[in-house]
């Protein structure tokens, strides 16, 4: 190397270092490896949100949380069984997807906001059309049927403790019985005679509510319009409903 | 050996990389009293700024092959230049690092800062010597790379990863910064 820097002492240090050959240049097939590491990341994480996000959404769906008519109390409903930690988990997701995507130069050089709404857009729009697909229908009967090891407990427990929803079977003087969308049957507990006053056999609702054994007691009642389908994300795609439990129906005690 | 000194960094560049790494001596030449005065922005010490960029010059050669040879090579030399130094800076804390985004990068700009960007150079390279080391380091970066290197708005965009626009606002309010700590010391600024 040449030794052309008299006034450079800093860089001639370098050079030394270089021609002994302390110092060595890294491939460019390294860099190339790092981008698609980069990029394969950032699609995963995009990826992984757009799957939570449909699930967020399947699950409001198959609670029926979504079919919830409006009004405070709905909202009072639907905002304590919103499923926080996945929607947690999916906000710190697209932090950390923002912060892959800032390292490439055309989104940096933008105000952040630009990117960020163009991240949130796609989940969003990615998630609600996921979401609509028979896709976490199957993922739930494989769960169901015990073939779904990793994403099992996911679909195990994404059922909010105290939101339920059915079909009214039976009408008695202190509450009504209900079938669920996965076939189970409850007694559900009135804690006001009022709550049963517009709805009859065959309606479906949505109890709020502590659940105790078969019983439910009803601290809020909601009937859900007919016209949406409360059960078809426990439908298997080829019209079957889920696993059948024991059939026993229960007396309202 | 004769046209070297005529050769752009970019063919420079693309000359090392190919293996002829005898030219990265000249390169670096080039370069050392510019990254020298840079670093010495950061880190007060002489002897701690000739150290990093020692080091910044070794991991320029190390990272030659990420360059590309189609853009300019001064950005992408300050870019490793500025990690190195934060990085610097973070594992000595002189710099409290919160890694959380400023307010300044989230929203667009709608101000047309680059009219300014050739008028007052002359005037702030006066003042920016009285005051530079009272600005936060978010301000006091752009400014030195704007008025001491000569880097266009764009070219600091790139060297700081952040928005072309958030470089002109902070070169703006670091003006403002300035006028009033070189006000408050007594000086006349000529305005």
């Amino acid at each position: 190397m040449e030794n052309n820097n008299q006034q450079n002492p800093i860089t001639q240090k370098v050079a030394q270092e270089i021609e002994k050959g302390k110092v060595k240049m890294k491939p460019r097939s390294y860099f190339i490896f790092r981008g698609i590491l980069l990029s394969a990341g950032s699609v995963v994480v995009l990826l992984f949100i757009v799957y939570l996000v449909s699930f967020i959404i399947f699950s409001l769906r198959t609670s029926g949380l979504i079919f919830l008519p409006g009004g405070f109390s709905s909202i009072g409903i639907l905002f304590g069984a919103l499923p926080w930690l996945l929607i947690g988990l999916a906000a710190f997701l697209v932090v950390i997807l923002e912060a892959f995507a800032e390292r490439f130069e055309f989104i940096h050089q933008r105000p952040l906001v630009y990117s960020l709404f163009v991240i949130i857009a796609v989940v969003l729009i990615g998630g609600f059309l996921i979401g609509n697909t028979p896709l976490h229908n199957l993922l739930l009967y494989s769960e169901q049927e015990g073939h779904l090891p990793f994403l099992g407990p996911l679909y195990h427990s994404f059922d909010s403790q105290n939101v339920h929803n059915g079909i009214v079977t039976q009408i008695a003087a202190n509450g009504f019985t209900i079938q669920t969308p996965d076939t189970q049957v409850f007694n559900v507990i009135l804690t006001s005679p009022t709550q049963k006053d517009d709805i009859g056999v065959g309606d479906t609702i949505i109890i709020v509510g502590p659940v105790n054994g078969n019983n439910i007691r009803a601290d809020e009642i909601k009937k859900v319009e007919e016209d949406h389908d409360l059960f078809l994300s426990h439908r298997h795609p080829d019209g079957r409903m889920q696993p059948e439990n024991d059939g026993n129906e229960h007396e309202i005690k | 050996m004769g046209d070297q000194s005529e050769q752009k960094d970019e063919e420079l560049a693309s000359l090392i990389q190919s293996g002829r790494t005898e030219f990265f001596s000249i390169l670096m030449g080039r370069y050392e009293t510019k990254i020298l005065r840079y670093a010495s922005k950061f880190l007060y010490n002489p002897e701690d700024a000739k150290d990093a960029v020692q080091d910044i010059f070794t991991k320029a050669y190390m990272n030659i092959k990420s360059f590309d040879v189609r853009r300019k090579f001064s950005p992408w030399l300050y870019r490793l230049a500025h990690n190195e130094l934060i990085n610097l800076l973070d594992r000595r804390r002189i710099r409290t690092f919160v890694p959380l985004p400023d307010l300044d990068i989230f929203l667009p700009n709608f101000t047309r800062n680059n009219v300014a960007e050739h008028i007052d150079r002359q005037e702030y390279q006066k003042i920016i010597d009285a005051c530079l080391d009272k600005l936060e380091l978010k301000y006091k970066e752009p400014v030195i790379l704007f008025y001491l290197e000569e880097l266009s708005y764009k070219e600091i965009s790139q060297v700081m990863q952040i928005p072309v626009s958030t470089v002109g606002i902070r070169i703006n309010r670091a003006k403002k910064l300035m006028k009033t700590i070189f006000d408050k010391q007594g000086y006349n600024h000529g305005k």
